[in-house]
C-alpha cells in the first residue's frame, strides 16, 4: 500500500499514537521547547505525509516542527530516544499521564548547583538593614551612596526603580527609516503626490521626510564569574531594568562560556530569573576566559549588525585567566564594530586600585570609557555617557 | 508534486544538490502543508542553495529578497513610480484631462515598482513560486513583525489599489546566520531546519557533483584537508562554498595533487580573515596536509558513493 494512505489511516485511527504524541509534546514543553497548540496540530498534519514505519522519517517531521534553534534539536534528539524507545517497550500497554510534576520539578532542582537558596533569596540578616536609616533622604539618593554588595535585599525593588527612571531617557540613534517631518531633508514623494491629487495634480506643497530615531543597540557583556560574585546580581537586576525600558538591549553572562540571558530576563520575575539564568550559564562562579567569550560574541552576534550601531558595555574585575593575546586580538575586532565600548569595573573604586591585572591591560587601550561599578552613582556615569552618544 | 521523501531527496541530486534524508524529509513536508521553512546554519553550507534547487525542481521562478537593517516595505513590497507619476500629470495638465481621471490613472497597478514581495504574491504561472528571505536576520523586528503579517495571510493591502491575495501561495524559504535571535511568532509559523557543516563523504560527493572534471583523487584530498582545518579554531571556518571555490582554483591552477606549494598559493580561497591566515602560517600547512592519500593511491577512489 502507498505509505501515505497507509499513515493517514493510522493517523485517523487515532490509537495510541495522538495520546502519546500529546504526551511527549508535554514532556518537550517541560525542557523549555515552546510547544504550542499549533504547532502540535501542525505536527500532527505533518504525520499524514511520512511513513510512520520509518522511525528517522517520524523524528524528522516532529523535529521540524517542534524545535526550533541547534541546542533544541539536540535536546528533542534525546528527549526522542527517551521517550520513543520506552513507548515500544510499553507499546500494548495503556499510557497513562506520569505523575511527572512533582518528581520532575525535583529533579530540576538538582541541576542548579549555583544557586543556593540563601543566595539568591531575598531575605538577608536582619542587621545590615539598618545600616541605612537615614530616614530623611529619598531611596535613591540614599542607595547611591551604598556599595552594592552591602545593601540590604529588601530595598532591590526601590533600586529597581531607580534603575528604570536613570535609563529613561537614553539615546538613541538615527536609523534608516523615515517618517514625515516639516524640516526634513528628503522630500517624501509618496505623500506629496497624494496631497497634490486634492488639487488635481498640481504639486504645491512638498511634504519632507526625515530619519526615524531608534535607541542604540545595547549589549551588555556581564561577568560572572567567581572573583565577581558580590556585586553580579546588583547588576544584572539593573540591566533587567534596562531592558524593560528598552526593546533594543541584548544581555550576556560569561565565565568560562558566554550564555544569552536576555529572554530569561525578559520573560520572567526576577527570582525566576535567576534560577533560569543558573540553569542556563552552568558556569556561574566559575573561573573566567573573557578572550574566548568575547570572541564568540564576536562571531556569533556581532558581525551582522552594522558597524557603529551598537554600545559595548562589560562588567568585569578582568581578571582573566584565558590568553591575554586572543582578549586583545577580540577586542580589536569588536572595535571595528562597535561606536563605544564602555568598561565597567567594580574593583575600580577600591582605593589604591590599578588595573595591572593581564586581562585589563590587554582590553584597556580599546576601551572608551573606564567606570566603576560598585554603586547606584556608577550607574549614573553610565547613563550620562550613553545620553552622550545620542543624536 | 511529490509524493514520496525519496522522490525529493532524488531531484535534489539531480539537480546536483547532495543532501541528506532529513533535509529532504523538512522540505516534503514544507511543501506538502505548504508552511515556510526557516533555515539557519554557518556561512557557506547552502542554504541560500536550497531555494535555488527548490525553484529549480518545482519548475519554478525564485524571488529573492535580500534583507539588511533598515529594510522596510517600500524595498519589500512596492513602491510608487514618483517620475512616471510626475511626468503623467505634466501631461495631462496640457491636454486638460479631467481631475479625477488623473487621480485614477496614476495610482493604478502601470505606476507600481513591484518589490519581491508583492512580485511573489502577484505571480501567476499557476505554480507556486519559491519566494527566498534571505538573511532575515540582518533586518530589523519592524520588519520581522511586517513580515509575519504577509506570511500569515499571503496578501498584501495596497491603500490605493486595494487588497492583493496569492493565487498561489509561494513556497517561502527564510535563512538566518543567527546574528541574532528571531522572534519566536516567526519561529513557530516555519518549519525550523538546521544545516551543519558536510561529513567527508557528503562533501567529496558535493565537490564531485558541482566542479564538472574534478578528479576523484583530489576531491577526497581538498574535502579531508577542509574536514581537518574545521576541526581547528579559526575566526571563521570555511563553508562548501569555500571548498568549491579552493577546488575550482586548484584545477585552474593545472594542479592534480594537493602539496604544501599548491596550498600556500590558493591560501585565499579558504580562509578571508587576515589573522586565519597568519594562524595558518604559524602553524604551517603541512599540519593539514599529513596523512592526505597521495596520487595513484587509491584510498581516496575506493571510498563507495553511497
Amino acid at each position: 500500500m502507498n505509505p501515505i494512505e497507509n499513515s493517514a489511516t493510522a493517523i485517523s485511527k487515532g490509537g495510541e499514537l495522538f495520546p502519546n504524541l500529546l504526551l511527549f509534546a508535554r514532556r518537550l514543553k517541560e525542557r523549555g521547547l515552546k510547544i504550542t497548540p499549533g504547532r502540535i496540530i501542525d505536527a500532527a498534519r505533518s504525520l499524514a505525509f511520512v511513513d510512520l514505519s520509518n522511525r528517522q522519517d517520524f523524528a524528522s517531521a516532529l523535529r521540524a516542527n517542534w524545535a526550533s534553534s541547534a541546542r533544541e534539536i539536540s535536546l528533542f534528539y534525546e528527549l526522542f530516544r527517551e521517550f520513543w524507545s520506552q513507548w515500544e517497550r510499553t507499546e500494548r500497554k495503556r499510557v497513562l499521564p506520569s505523575p511527572e510534576g512533582v518528581e520532575e520539578e525535583g529533579e530540576g532542582q538538582e541541576n542548579l548547583p549555583f544557586f543556593s537558596k540563601e543566595e539568591f533569596s531575598f531575605q538577608e540578616p536582619e542587621g545590615s538593614g539598618k545600616e541605612g536609616q537615614g530616614l530623611r533622604y529619598s531611596p535613591g539618593e540614599r542607595l547611591s551612596a551604598k556599595d552594592f554588595s552591602k545593601i540590604p535585599l529588601p530595598e532591590a525593588p526601590a533600586l529597581q526603580q531607580e534603575f528604570q527612571r536613570l535609563l529613561s531617557s537614553w539615546v538613541m540613534k538615527r536609523s534608516l527609516r523615515t517618517r514625515p517631518s516639516l524640516r526634513g531633508r528628503n522630500t517624501d514623494f509618496r505623500r506629496t503626490f497624494r496631497k497634490a491629487m486634492g488639487h488635481g495634480g498640481e504639486v504645491l506643497e512638498l511634504v519632507r521626510k526625515d530619519s526615524k530615531v531608534k535607541p542604540l543597540k545595547i549589549i551588555t557583556l556581564c561577568d560572572v564569574s567567581g572573583s565577581m560574585d558580590a556585586s553580579t546580581r546588583f547588576i544584572l537586576l539593573f540591566f533587567q531594568g534596562m531592558q524593560r525600558a528598552f526593546r533594543r538591549c541584548e544581555i550576556f553572562v560569561f565565565s568560562t562560556r558566554l550564555t544569552r540571558i536576555t529572554e530569561l530576563l525578559k520573560r520572567n520575575r526576577w527570582p525566576t530569573a535567576l534560577k533560569a539564568i543558573g540553569e542556563r550559564a552552568q558556569d556561574w562562579s566559575g573561573g573566567t576566559r573573557i578572550g574566548q567569550c568575547l570572541r564568540i560574541f564576536n562571531e556569533r552576534y556581532a558581525k551582522g549588525l552594522a558597524a557603529g550601531s551598537m554600545i559595548v558595555i562589560f562588567i568585569s574585575d578582568g581578571w582573566d585567566r584565558g590568553d591575554p593575546a586572543l582578549l586583545e586580538s577580540e577586542m580589536k575586532r569588536l572595535k571595528r564594530r562597535a561606536r563605544r565600548i564602555i568598561w565597567m569595573n567594580p574593583l575600580l573604586e577600591t582605593p589604591g586600585y590599578q588595573p595591572i591585572c593581564l586581562g585589563m591591560q590587554a582590553a584597556l587601550p580599546y576601551i572608551d570609557h573606564f567606570i566603576p561599578a560598585s554603586s547606584l552613582k556608577s550607574f549614573q556615569e553610565l547613563g550620562e555617557i550613553l545620553i552622550l552618544q545620542g543624536g | 508534486m511529490f509524493a514520496r521523501i525519496e522522490e525529493v531527496q532524488q531531484a535534489m541530486e539531480e539537480a546536483r544538490y547532495i543532501t541528506d534524508r532529513d533535509t529532504a524529509t523538512v522540505l516534503f513536508l514544507s511543501l506538502r502543508l505548504g508552511k515556510p521553512i526557516l533555515v539557519e546554519g554557518e556561512a557557506g553550507v547552502g542554504k541560500t542553495e536550497i531555494a535555488k534547487v527548490l525553484a529549480e525542481i518545482l519548475g519554478t521562478r525564485l524571488i529573492r529578497l535580500q534583507c539588511y537593517e533598515g529594510l522596510d516595505a517600500t524595498t519589500a513590497l512596492y513602491e510608487w513610480n514618483y517620475p512616471k507619476q510626475l511626468l503623467w500629470m505634466k501631461q495631462a495638465e496640457i491636454g486638460a484631462s479631467p481631475r479625477e481621471a488623473v487621480g485614477k490613472d496614476i495610482f493604478s497597478p502601470d505606476f507600481l515598482i513591484r518589490r519581491p514581495l508583492l512580485e511573489a504574491i502577484q505571480a501567476d504561472s499557476g505554480k507556486p513560486v519559491v519566494l527566498l528571505i534571505d538573511e532575515i536576520d540582518r533586518a530589523d523586528e519592524e520588519f520581522e513583525a511586517f513580515l509575519l503579517e504577509v506570511l500569515s495571510e499571503f496578501q498584501i493591502s495596497i491603500p490605493e489599489i486595494g487588497t492583493l491575495r496569492a493565487k498561489t501561495r509561494p513556497q517561502v524559504i527564510l535563512t538566518s546566520n543567527r546574528t541574532r535571535e528571531l522572534h519566536d511568532a516567526l519561529k513557530r509559523r516555519c518549519f525550523y531546519h538546521w544545516i551543519d557543516y558536510p561529513s567527508l563523504e557528503k562533501e567529496r560527493r558535493i565537490v564531485l557533483a558541482k566542479v564538472p572534471g574534478a578528479k576523484a583523487n583530489l576531491a577526497q584530498q581538498v574535502c579531508l584537508f577542509m574536514q581537518r582545518v574545521r576541526e581547528r579554531d579559526f575566526f571563521k571556518k570555511p563553508g562548501i562554498a569555500e571548498t568549491l571555490d579552493w577546488v575550482q582554483a586548484l584545477m585552474a591552477l593545472g594542479k592534480e595533487d594537493l602539496d604544501a606549494e599548491a596550498v600556500q598559493e590558493t591560501l585565499g580561497c579558504i580562509f578571508k580573515y587576515y589573522e586565519d591566515l597568519r594562524q595558518v602560517e604559524e602553524t604551517g600547512v603541512h599540519s593539514f596536509l599529513g596523512l592526505l592519500p597521495r596520487q595513484g593511491d587509491l584510498t581516496g577512489a575506493q571510498i563507495p558513493c553511497a
